[in-house]
């Protein structure tokens, strides 16, 4: 039973994960948070719902749809949220943030109501390991989440884009006089963090077969959880904190009280902001 | 020897870089002391430890007796001890007459109760703040007092360094260290700034001053402590310090540095 | 005079008096049950927003748990009315004591943050003080709610009309904004606002900065609770879905409309929100859209709001290191 709770919570974990890391990628380059980023989670959702309940296409090409839709969401967010607002400081950008969250989820609300719509179950042949099931699905949903990561890698790693990001992040202003297009590079940040979001978007509907509009609030919420874990800026920190999170959070709805389920994200988010605020692996930043 | 200040031996690091290197001087009480030399030389690190902005790691600061190294900023001006900055740090969305007011939070009693029932003597308390600032912003003569119902953010550069002074000297301060209020004035509003040096030492007040006009220091200062590199290089008199050669050799050292 | 350092003294009675009368008339011109209750919301939301101005306007504190706390005191009247038969003047300022001490509980180990990490960890002790609430079925009832909450009494008045709840939430709120006012023109008030506008300089005229930004907390959720007691005893119905991050958010939206750090701005703010969806039924439900959207042009185009001080939201990010030269220069 405890096997069944880990990869259980590591399944889980792995898609907070991909939300935190677009919380570390915003804010690693831009040094900026945004309230809106369950909401696009919550698109990509539905784009993956029209895809395969509405349209009948395999999940991949809702994989695609929904990435696309995320980038597309992102590079709107970025234009009209952070660019005016980049030189005055974290507040007004994080506050126009929330007032987009709250335009795009009653915007969902009012099209499509605040029911629950199905997606189709896939991949249900399970594995059995000890006395757990390991469903394939599980296994696909992590190798995407894996396969996601490790693209993200290669791009930051690999690329002259990936390089001028990691350049903003060290330093703006160093990396302005290198030349590195300081819009560019946020815009495509900003983007980049928000298809990760729509992706973990269709693949939590397709493993709870569900998706509705009030699932973005929370879920972004948690992926902050993860994200501070790991010290806002450090993306193995961040997986780390979400991979925590979902295990804690099994194991609690096993052996406490299902809920409580939500609270572990919060209590993490909580205690590290008290007890450590640059997180795990962060650095020292000005936080007090 | 002791004043009413008494520096002892005070270093400071930072990580590995030891901004104060055992700076030991003191000020006599009723004096105008300058402290000079080079950037960087920790004029303004030293300040923050008197001030309780930082805590020496090493070394004692007595003021009127009291060892206050490592107190709290609040607790010291409490003391007696205030102090400007080296930029401009008004409340731009505070009115004149609202920073002689603030300024003078230690010498006024009203609390939250006493704020919201309002027993007769917060109103007379008030009234005598309020009288104390207008009293303090004589000494600026007509440059503050026009614009008592202004924010601070909207007066000119002058006028934001003169409202820090008397932010700070509204609270009948016993030691006022001034961190180069002359900075971006011209020789007539430095002439004034020397004016009112003048005029509040008369009143009782010691002046501890960073400066870098040489004139306003060299005119004003009955001291001068120099420091370079963190360490005390002299003390004295003005007229010595304007011919010691380790004090020459600082400046000019740095001047040949910089070609 | 200009419209944000307004604030009711002897000497502006021409301006305040006949707002006064006009709603202290109000209910006796217009009998229109609906109105009248919008009326009573508008009232309650006057007093949060006012609240929330507190610390995140005068203090400069970015508190974005506050609708824990407007529930926290809602459900100790709940609790207390329901269980114990505590009347309305028990159960009113019991609300604020019992919100208040949450409020020092929270503030201790949070209040040295700043900015966005103050910003989240209230989010976080937001979104606990819910989940807990939900579940701590016992106490609470869960996700059932309070029903049943008996309307306000004093001296044997039940106060059950709107009417009556338009008269008795028109006094709290007189007595409120008369005693934000005063405070806020007190020497504790310009410790709030001078902590605001530079810490270091506030520091170095004698203020504690701490125990002050502790203060201003523990007041605005002071102020949450008692709104969070008159709501439970108006809608006569609690539950804890009513006091989420959302609610936040809507406190939040009417502050930054109506403007930061100052005394009508708040007022202004919640008015014009509680009523601007009433008054736009005809959008029906693109109200919530409208809504945000209405926070996002505010923040781009008048981010003062209708009446607050210009600046409070902006932080420009090139913040000159704590009181001058550290050497190697500050973290970024």
């Amino acid at each position: 039973m405890l096997l069944q709770q880990i990869v259980n919570g590591l399944t889980q974990g792995s898609l907070y994960a991909l939300v935190a890391i677009g919380f570390v990628i915003v804010f690693g380059t831009m040094n900026l948070v945004t309230f809106a980023h369950g909401e696009v989670y919550m698109i990509g959702a539905f784009v993956g719902y029209f895809v395969m309940s509405v349209w009948g296409l395999p999940w991949p090409v809702a994989m695609l749809l929904a990435m696309a839709a995320g980038w597309l969401l992102g590079v709107f967010t970025e234009k009209l949220a952070f660019r005016p607002m980049r030189t005055v400081g974290h507040m007004p950008p994080l506050l126009i943030t929330i007032g987009l969250s709250i335009i795009l989820k009653e915007a969902v609300m009012v099209t499509l109501g605040a029911e629950n719509r199905p997606v189709p179950s896939i991949y249900e042949q399970t594995i059995r390991v000890g006395d757990s099931q390991i469903s394939l699905l599980q296994v696909v949903i992590v190798g995407c989440v894996a396969l996601l990561i490790v693209g993200l890698q290669f791009l930051i790693q690999g690329t002259k884009i990936g390089r001028a990001m990691r350049a903003t992040a060290q330093d703006h202003e160093a990396a302005y006089a290198m030349g590195v297009n300081a819009d560019r590079v946020f815009n495509i940040a900003f983007a980049l963090a928000s298809l990760l979001g729509g992706a973990a978007g269709v693949l939590v509907g397709i493993y709870y077969n569900a998706v509705s509009a009030t699932m973005g609030g929370t879920a972004g919420l948690k992926g902050f959880a993860a994200c501070i874990f790991g010290g806002l800026t450090s993306i193995p920190g961040a997986i780390l904190g979400a991979l925590i999170i979902g295990v804690v959070e099994n194991l609690t709805v096993q052996y406490l009280a299902s809920g409580y389920r939500d609270i572990i994200a919060f209590l993490v988010m909580v205690v590290v902001l008290i007890v450590r605020p640059q997180g795990l692996l962060g650095n020292k930043m000005r936080v007090i | 020897m002791s004043g009413i200040l008494d520096v002892r031996s005070v270093s400071m690091n930072f990580g590995g870089l030891a901004a104060l290197k055992e700076v030991a001087f003191s000020v006599p009480e009723g004096q105008i002391v300058g402290l000079i030399g080079p950037n960087g030389a920790g004029k303004t690190t030293l300040f923050n430890c008197l001030s309780g902005f930082l805590a020496p790691t090493a070394g004692d600061v007595l003021f009127r007796g009291t060892p206050v190294a490592g107190l709290a900023a609040h607790q010291i001006t409490a003391l007696g001890m205030t102090r400007t900055f080296q930029t401009s740090r008004v409340f731009k969305r505070m009115t004149v007459m609202e920073h002689m007011l603030v300024g003078a939070h230690l010498l006024q009693r009203t609390g939250f109760w006493a704020a919201a029932l309002r027993p007769g003597w917060v109103g007379r308390e008030e009234a005598e703040a309020r009288a104390r600032g207008r009293r303090t912003l004589e000494y600026f003569g007509e440059d503050l007092l026009p614009h008592l119902d202004d924010y601070a953010g909207t007066l000119s550069y002058a006028n934001k360094r003169r409202l820090e002074i008397a932010r700070a000297l509204v609270a009948e301060p016993k030691l006022l260290l001034l961190d180069e209020p002359t900075a971006g004035m011209n020789p007539h509003e430095s002439a004034e700034v020397v004016q009112l040096m003048r005029t509040i030492q008369k009143a009782g007040v010691t002046v501890l001053l960073i400066e870098h006009d040489m004139k306003v220091i060299m005119g004003v200062s009955d001291r001068i402590v120099v420091l370079d590199h963190g360490e005390k290089i002299a003390e004295g008199l003005p007229a010595e310090i304007r011919k010691n050669e380790d004090v020459i050799q600082a400046y000019m050292g740095r001047r040949h540095a910089s070609a | 005079m200009p419209l944000h350092s307004f604030a009711p003294r002897r000497d502006n009675l021409a301006i305040w008096l006949p707002i006064l009368a006009a709603l202290a008339a109000f209910p006796l011109v217009v009998k229109n049950e609906y109105i009248l209750n919008v009326g009573v919301l508008a009232g309650i939301y006057v007093i949060l927003t006012t609240g929330l101005n507190i610390t995140n306007g005068y203090t400069g504190l970015m508190s974005f748990g506050y609708a824990a706390f407007y529930g926290i005191g809602a459900y100790t009247a709940a609790i207390l009315s329901t269980r114990y038969g505590m009347p309305f003047w028990v159960t009113f300022p019991a609300a604020g004591v019992v919100a208040g001490l949450f409020g020092v509980t929270i503030a201790l180990p949070t209040l040295r943050l700043k900015g966005i990490f103050l910003a989240l960890v209230t989010i976080g002790f937001q979104e606990i003080v819910f989940l807990i609430t939900l579940n701590w079925t016992s106490l609470t009832r869960g996700p059932m709610g309070i029903p049943g909450i008996p309307p306000p009494s004093l001296g044997g008045y039940a106060f059950v009309s709107n009417r009556d709840y338009f008269y008795l939430i028109l006094v709290l709120n007189l007595l409120m904004v008369f005693l934000v006012a005063r405070l806020m023109g007190s020497r504790v008030g310009r410790t709030f606002i001078a902590i605001r506008e530079d810490e270091v300089a506030a520091q170095s005229v004698g203020i504690p900065i701490f125990p002050m930004k502790v203060l201003s907390f523990v007041i605005s959720t002071v102020m949450a609770g008692v709104a969070g007691a008159f709501f439970a005893h108006h809608a006569r119905f609690v539950s804890a879905d009513s006091f989420r991050l959302d609610e936040t958010f809507v406190i939040l939206t009417m502050l930054i409309v109506g403007g930061m750090g100052t005394l009508v701005g708040p007022i202004i703010g919640a008015i014009f929100l509680v009523i601007f969806p009433e008054a736009a039924r005809f959008l029906s439900h693109y109200r919530e859209i409208v809504y945000g959207a209405i926070l996002v042009l505010v923040i781009l185009f008048r981010p003062e709001g209708i009446a607050g001080i210009p600046g409070i939201i902006h932080s420009p990010t090139k913040k000159k290191s704590a009181a001058g030269a550290a050497p190697g220069g500050a973290a970024r």
